[in-house]
């Protein structure tokens, strides 16, 4: 890194875009007979395609890892195959989609017959090249540093898995992180951030796909606006997370199901269900998704009307999706029996517990502290709390650590009133948002905005169907005035959370600019090699010149206990976080007095080196034996300190 | 599309107002907290 930045970054495209066709190849390769089958449309059937590629590279990541073999010249190999595969296929695909644009000519304009249309077009623009400065960039968020890009950096040096024990997120599915192993193991951590990018734009694509198929084609550009601009969605853009994966496998799965409604072609439940799979594989919220659909299958009526749909056939079609994702999803699930004893990891523990099944590496101490902090989100669930919900979340993107903009508070209630003109199709989505946003409000879900990245595409189109019902609506009362005013407001939602505006929201509570960062002078002159990227790290993630010592400095062997915002990816050494179940008993467990125990403790977890944080309000060093006078005369040496961090060697 | 009734009226009357209300509580709420604070 340094002042070739701009080379970096147009290498890390370059090889994100060679991923992208791999797993079009793969995709195509795996799952073409299956496509051929349910005649997915056009323009679906490329995104089911590379979704289902993305997935086949991971999992191909996750038999590597298995096997021993997590190694680049394997990951390559692999990469290399669903390229060449693809370079058989995709002239064929690109000639197939020459032909199918010639003859769309006349409906081509309609995309973009509307002012909205043009207006959403040209704001989404813009958000997409300021997320792009952000997504070049070296990564800063805390969850990427510390396990979506830490695990497979770690697995990557090991060449298989590592059971990890102290790290209590690594018995989670993780397939995404294993997709970023192939840009890592390139030495090219910003095309990881770029896959998720894609997988962003990808969902907001299939929304557009959505709304031209069931809202009307002039719905196209604004629902995937709706969906892009929010701003928790357009941040995961910039950053190596993975719900933006759950975005677009869920999107394309209700798309999927909505085609099946249609034609009752079975192998499209097959392919919603595998996409269904690859969600559930790199979150449990895939679930929210999964069971709502797989009602609908056991509900819906015949193809034709009045005609009868046996139980059997409807088992067999919630089978026939429900089935495959298991499948796909098992492998992960598996792993986490065989680490904890519980399959879904760590959810469920106190039901499973009262029944006496046998589990490891989790107790009811650590359940509680973990349901803790999923608690700590929002404002409780008193039914004051949960009637105002949607004010609240809109409002203070600081309790939900996250914020989806006012477009969903403003536009999901019309759709409402307009139930009786909205399609078919967008009905059911309206249900399937309402169903996910349901359970992520009930006490099995969390109160954070993000959680509900995966819903976002699908309640976007929603949006726009109740949006097109106004419209309709609004010319058939000839009251044109009002509807100019409400495509201005439209306009005015999407112009606000456009990544220069977006700071507009921190005159209320002040989430958006603490991660919206992407768009400023410095991240934008760093992208282009103006400043060093050692000065923007250093602006952005306060805890990466110690990071960057300790990685130079300390065994390779050397086991951490890190204080500070997470920063693992940056060190190859074993950090773990303060509240790790392995540090707790020395550093959370001792109070002052008890110095020689806490020394004893830590020993016998292994540590060697404590990095304290002087900049965290939370914890009051008074309470720590390792803070305490006698631990670092006696016990401990500094080795280094910055501003921000104190790294102590265990004598 | 049917022939707009009273109760469609009143439905866009309805939708009408929920913009209003909700973009006026948003956006000027929003610039309140700007100024007072």
């Amino acid at each position: 890194m340094g002042p070739g930045y701009p080379l970096t970054a147009l290498l890390a495209v370059g090889l994100a875009a060679l991923l992208l066709v791999a797993s079009a190849g793969w995709g195509y390769g795996l799952a073409g007979g299956l496509l051929a089958r349910a005649r997915a449309p056009r323009g679906l059937a490329p995104l089911v395609a590379v979704a289902l590629g993305m997935g086949a590279l991971s999992y191909a990541a996750f038999a590597l890892a298995l096997a021993g073999w997590l190694r680049p010249w394997a990951l390559a190999l692999v990469a290399l195959a669903g390229v060449a595969r693809a370079a058989r296929r995709l002239p064929a695909e690109a000639r197939a989609a020459r032909r199918g644009w010639r003859r769309a000519r006349g409906r081509r304009p309609a995309l973009l017959a509307a002012p909205l249309a043009r207006w959403a077009a040209a704001l989404m623009l813009l958000a997409l090249a300021g997320a792009l400065v952000g997504a070049v960039l070296p990564e800063i968020e805390y969850d990427a540093l510390w396990y979506h890009l830490g695990f497979p950096a770690r697995y990557l040096a090991a060449g298989r898995f590592l059971p990890l024990p102290c790290e209590h997120i690594a018995p989670y599915p993780h397939q995404l992180e294993l997709l970023y192993a192939y840009p890592l193991a390139a030495g090219l951590a910003p095309a990881a951030k770029l896959l998720h990018y894609a997988l962003g734009l990808l969902a907001a694509v299939a929304a557009a796909w959505l709304a031209a198929r069931h809202v009307g084609r002039r719905w196209a550009l604004p629902a995937a606006a709706l969906a892009l601009l929010a701003p928790t969605y357009l941040w995961e853009m910039t950053t190596a997370y993975v719900e933006l994966q759950l975005a677009l496998a869920c999107t394309l799965a209700a798309a999927l199901v909505l085609e099946w409604r249609r034609t009752r072609r079975p192998a499209l439940l097959g392919l919603a269900g595998l996409l269904l799979g690859l969600a559930l594989a790199t979150k449990h919220l895939a679930f929210l998704v999964l069971a709502p659909l797989a009602a609908y299958l056991l509900v819906a009526p015949a193809a034709t009307a009045g005609a009868a749909r046996p139980l059997r056939t409807r088992v067999a079609d919630v089978v026939r999706l429900v089935l495959p994702a298991l499948a796909v999803a098992a492998p992960w699930y598996a792993r986490a029996w065989a680490l904890t004893g519980n399959p879904l990891f760590p959810m469920f523990y106190g039901v499973l517990a009262r029944l006496g099944v046998p589990m490891w590496r989790w107790d009811a101490a650590q359940d509680a502290a973990w349901n803790a902090v999923m608690r700590r989100f929002g404002d409780g669930r008193s039914w004051p709390v949960l009637l105002t919900l949607p004010w609240r979340m809109t409002w203070d993107d600081m309790r939900f650590a996250g914020s989806v903009g006012p477009a969903g508070l403003l536009f999901l209630p019309p759709a409402a009133l307009l139930w009786r003109r909205l399609s078919g199709g967008v009905r059911l989505l309206a249900l399937l948002t309402l169903a996910y946003v349901l359970v992520w409000a009930s006490p099995f879900g969390s109160f954070q905005t993000r959680f509900l990245v995966p819903i976002v595409p699908v309640a976007a189109v929603v949006a726009a169907g109740g949006l097109a019902a106004l419209g309709a609506l609004l010319r058939a009362l000839a009251w044109r005035r009002a509807w100019t005013l409400v495509q201005a407001l439209v306009v005015l939602v999407l112009l606000v959370q456009v990544p220069p505006l977006v700071t507009f929201a921190d005159w209320r509570l002040g989430w958006i600019p603490n991660v919206v960062h992407n768009v400023r002078p410095t991240p934008l002159l760093t992208a282009l090699g103006l400043r060093p990227v050692d000065r923007y790290m250093r602006t952005w993630l306060e805890s990466y010149p110690a990071a960057r010592w300790i990685d130079a400095h300390v065994p390779a062997t050397g086991r951490v206990v890190w204080f500070g915002e997470a920063a693992q990816y940056y060190m190859r050494q074993d950090a773990m976080m303060d509240y790790s179940e392995c540090a707790r008993p020395g550093v959370w467990r001792s109070a002052p007095g008890a110095e020689a125990e806490a020394w004893r403790r830590l020993r016998a977890a292994g540590v060697t080196h404590l990095a304290w944080d002087k900049t965290r309000t939370d914890l009051d060093p008074a309470r720590f034996a390792i803070r305490s006078p006698v631990f670092l005369r006696d016990y401990a040496e500094t080795v280094y300190e910055d501003r921000v961090i104190q790294v102590l060697r265990l004598r | 599309m049917p022939a707009p009734a009273r109760r469609d009226r009143l439905v866009a009357r309805l939708a009408l107002a929920w913009l209003l209300a909700t973009a006026v509580w948003y956006f000027l709420g929003t610039l309140w907290v700007r100024v007072t604070r």
